[in-house]
């Protein structure tokens, strides 16, 4: 019984630490009114896509990160439904404290608006663990402990998170698609170039490649660099498709947005080994 | 994580009961928004937007008259940039709604230099797709 209480207990304080993290991550979108719209304008289609893919998302970040230490699959599914349930809680006291949501707003408005902002709230708070942990937790492996969990494909999935993660905080502006209007065709291969130039730097130096110390950097490139950028860009595409930025856009125009909106992706690809 | 190959007890026994109901929650709440998501979704035909207006009462206000105006949306689109239009003797007023949501309603304010005479007729001239 005693067990238990502490038990308790040390959960709440992990969940408070979710709530934190899930404030600290989300007020950006939260205090975006096209994210607001996009509660009340975006298809059933988009937003069923966008909720049923957090689930394995946020699942597989609870594998690898997640706010507390966790033991075991279960552990880790519970995780996931409780970072949801603390996303849509954060999201909507502060959209009702903004005056955003009103008691007179129609359900699927209402609905449209914290899905769309509790799941990149509910990243935050599985992010939590990472950001404001202290080392000595009770019952803590250490804060080295993922690293025991990291392999190719674990790289790859906690990059493309890392995308998605820095990618929604800006995908939603009007500025995405502003920037892609103002750039020329030399700007978006300029800006790839730099793109790929940073992603590399942050992931020779983070040491995703540490792993293996054999390993040159055009290896590391060809390994790392490459994929970690093309999730950023299909990260960018998934992320217009959802937000509606996509349509009516030519061909050419959506690749100007994606490179545009591949350039946070790729920052967030390679911090994600800061992040998670 | 090595913890988990040493420890004899089920993930589940483990779990303190907060957790489940945390989960719990979380579990509702995907499943009522699923729920909400695939009924607008499968419900078929998505009509589009269908406003009406409704003119409340004019107020004095310091450098004229206010007019307030409700505009309900009864299609299952949004309208977005709802353009609002009055008329009041000879004066026209404008204000135009970022959106009004389905099945929703929103709120516009049109404003006359001279006290409405009659009552003023207000309508909605146009919108676009969100």
């Amino acid at each position: 019984m005693a067990a238990t209480v502490l038990s308790n207990r040390q959960y709440g304080l992990d969940l408070a630490r979710a709530f934190g993290g899930a404030l600290i991550f989300a007020f950006p979108l939260l205090m975006t009114m096209e994210m607001w719209w996009l509660g009340s304008t975006i298809t059933p289609l988009r937003l069923g896509v966008f909720l049923a893919l957090s689930l394995p998302l946020l699942f597989g970040l609870s594998y690898y990160a997640g706010f507390r230490n966790t033991h075991g699959v279960v552990d880790d599914a519970l995780d996931a439904f409780a970072a949801l349930a603390v996303g849509t809680i954060t999201a909507g006291v502060l959209l009702m404290l903004f005056g955003v949501l009103r008691p007179n707003d129609p359900v699927s408005d209402v609905m449209g608006k914290l899905v769309i902002q509790a799941v990149p709230a509910a990243i935050g708070a599985l992010l939590a663990r990472r950001q404001l942990a202290e080392g000595g937790d009770p019952g803590s492996d250490g804060p080295d402990e993922t690293n025991t969990r990291d392999t190719y494909t674990s790289e790859l999935f906690l990059m493309a998170v890392g995308a998605l993660f820095v990618a929604l905080n800006v995908a939603p502006t009007e500025e995405m698609i502003l920037i892609g209007y103002k750039m020329s065709a030399w700007h978006a291969v300029a800006l790839m170039a730099l793109s790929l130039g940073l992603l590399h730097a942050i992931v020779y130096s983070l040491g995703f490649a540490g792993q293996h110390p054999h390993e040159r950097p055009w290896l590391a490139f060809a390994h790392f660099t490459v994929p970690g950028y093309a999730l950023a860009m299909l990260v960018a595409l998934y992320a217009q498709w959802t937000f509606g930025h996509a349509d009516g856009q030519s061909v050419s125009q959506l690749a100007m947005t994606t490179v545009v909106l591949a350039f946070p992706g790729a920052l967030g690809a390679g911090a994600a080994r800061l992040l998670v | 994580m090595m913890q988990k190959a040493k420890t004899s007890n089920t993930p589940a026994a483990r779990a303190p009961v907060l957790e489940w109901i945390v989960a719990g929650l979380g579990f509702a709440l995907v499943l009522v928004a699923l729920g909400l998501i695939l009924m607008q979704g499968l419900s078929g035909e998505c009509s589009p937007p269908d406003l009406s207006v409704e003119r409340g009462e004019a107020r004095a206000s310091p450098n004229g008259w206010v007019v307030e105006v409700t505009v309900r949306n009864h299609g299952d689109e949004t309208a977005a940039g709802v353009q609002v239009r009055g008329e009041s003797g000879t004066e026209t007023a404008e204000a135009e709604l970022d959106y009004v949501p389905a099945h929703g309603e929103a709120k516009a304010s049109l404003h006359f230099e001279q006290a409405p005479t009659a009552d003023p007729t207000v309508s909605v001239a146009g919108w676009r797709e969100p």
